[in-house]
């Protein structure tokens, strides 16, 4: 039902919270299932030095929240905005098809990483 | 048995008593077909003969109206498509919002192909079905009317015997899927006046794969299967003589077992109820309020604030529990919600926070304490993450 890569950032989230003071916020819900996920980002010359989440949804999306919180965090900001859907998709692994509108969600959220957003 | 402390999924299925175990064991060793004319009388035609005693005498039956199934999906599918068929088209079949799909699949599917009137009746805010509402719904030409008895999601009980005076007034053939009653209530075919009842035997402690049906006059029903002249003709094939032999073993442990096991899960259920107010977690119980109107082993509730799906899956990944769920995330994005709880006119949050905890014979006051600390942790997991929301 889920994999490993799913059930370890569903369980054991490592970045639940909110930053204080963000320079980047991304913010999604599904219209259709209500999920809702929110990620605060902290950057410092052009580097993301922290990402945190808050999150209501179903386990992948909550698992989807993590992993792309682990994921951005020590890159370049313009790396992450270049991230192709492919790549995002080889971050959550292997999902069945039930949960695959998760990877939606990444994209969505990635997508709204604008560099220029950034003091 | 072994592996069943974090089980709370008994509306699912139920796993094998030992008794039943040992009854279907005994069985295997009954090879003979029981149509050949050689089978020894203390043997497989005796066993087949035993545990359609059984089986009626869990609900009030004669053996004779006893026709063993694969199951109840079966047995409702086969009721409704030979009284549907055998009558005219121009009754309607009329039945509740909140029948198992097993009904309400089969009889829309029936009605399209047929161009029959399909009369769905929708539930009170408890999940009960009121009888007037039947009795509106049937006005004019009735062909059938099907009713459960108790509800597998909200374990509500259904006003089945006063449905069947309706029925029976309209001139209607009356259907009772009793699946979630059968083996854990008190059922009478007599009493509840209906013409048929489905059940299953692994909802009891019984094997998957077999199952009952009740038919009041058996000369109302066309044959399900035809060849071989078994089950009096109704449904051909040699039989299945391990699973019968298992499910009457199960009916006959049930039968005896009904007022211990009436006790225990109503204390199951106290616990639990307790055990949350006691933790101060939040909760609403969708179902009836009045206990009477409750099969007690069932108990569905909403957790405000979170989405169940998390819960339950937290609940089995972390602590190995096992519940089962009101509302789930599915394909193409759409919400997937109970029918039965929207039935009810359940809000979206109540909905998406909605699990079912269904507990038995086998369940321990322990089972009930380790469930309770699972969910006050699992609450505060995703209260924490969801706080800024």
């Amino acid at each position: 039902m889920f994999s490993a890569r799913i059930a370890e950032n569903f369980t054991s989230p490592t970045h639940g919270g909110e930053l204080a003071d963000p320079q980047i916020v991304l913010e999604n819900k599904d219209p259709v299932c209500g999920d809702q996920i929110r990620i605060s980002i902290a950057v410092d010359d052009g580097s993301i030095t922290q990402a945190r989440f808050r999150a209501w949804g179903c386990a992948t999306s909550l698992a989807t929240a993590n992993i792309l919180c682990v994921w951005m965090e020590g890159k370049q900001l313009a790396d992450c905005v270049a991230a192709t859907p492919e790549e995002l998709a080889e971050q959550l692994g292997t999902l069945t098809p039930e949960q695959r509108h998760c990877h939606e969600i990444a994209v969505n959220l990635v997508a709204q990483l604008q560099p220029e957003s950034v003091a | 048995m072994s592996n069943l402390s974090g089980y709370f999924d008994y509306n699912a299925t139920t796993p094998l008593s030992d008794a039943v175990k040992a009854a279907m064991v005994d069985a295997m060793e009954q090879f003979e077909n029981p149509s050949a004319a050689y089978a020894a009388p203390d043997g497989v035609k005796t066993l087949m003969a035993q545990a359609r005693a059984d089986v009626a005498a869990l609900i009030g039956a004669d053996p004779a109206q006893i026709v063993f199934t694969s199951g109840a999906t079966e047995s409702n599918n086969w009721v409704l498509r030979s009284i549907l068929e055998s009558q005219d088209r121009s009754g309607a079949f009329v039945t509740s919002a909140i029948e198992h799909d097993a009904t309400l699949a089969s009889g829309k599917m029936i009605c399209d192909q047929q161009g029959r009137n399909l009369r769905i009746v929708s539930p009170d805010s408890e999940g009960i079905v009121p009888a007037f509402a039947i009795e509106q719904a049937c006005q004019g030409d009735v062909s059938l009317v099907s009713l459960m008895l108790t509800n597998n999601e909200t374990g509500a009980i259904q006003p089945v015997r006063e449905v069947s005076g309706i029925a029976r007034q309209t001139n209607a053939f009356f259907h009772v899927d009793a699946v979630q009653a059968a083996g854990k209530l008190s059922v009478d075919v007599s009493s509840l006046c209906c013409d048929s009842l489905s059940l299953s035997a692994h909802k009891f402690h019984g094997p998957k794969g077999v199952g009952a049906l009740y038919i009041k006059n058996p000369d109302a029903l066309t044959p399900m299967i035809v060849g071989g002249g078994q089950e009096a003709g109704l449904r051909a094939g040699t039989e299945n003589i391990v699973g019968i032999a298992g499910m009457g073993a199960a009916a006959a442990e049930a039968r005896a077992r009904l007022a211990d096991r009436t006790v225990h899960v109503h204390a199951l259920r106290t616990a639990l109820l307790s055990e949350l107010h006691t933790r101060n977690l939040s909760f609403q119980v969708n179902g009836p309020s009045d206990q009477a109107q409750t099969a007690l082993c069932t108990l569905n509730l909403s957790f405000p604030g979170i989405r169940a799906e998390s819960l339950v899956a937290r609940l089995g990944l972390v602590d190995g529990i096992k519940v089962s769920l009101g509302s789930a995330c599915s394909t193409n994005k759409h919400s997937r919600h109970s029918h039965v709880l929207q039935a009810m006119g359940l809000d979206e949050a109540r909905l998406v926070g909605s699990m079912r905890i269904s507990f038995g014979r086998y369940t321990t006051h322990g089972d009930i304490t380790r469930l309770a600390a699972a969910l006050e942790d699992g609450l505060g997991v995703f209260q924490r993450l969801a706080a800024a929301e």
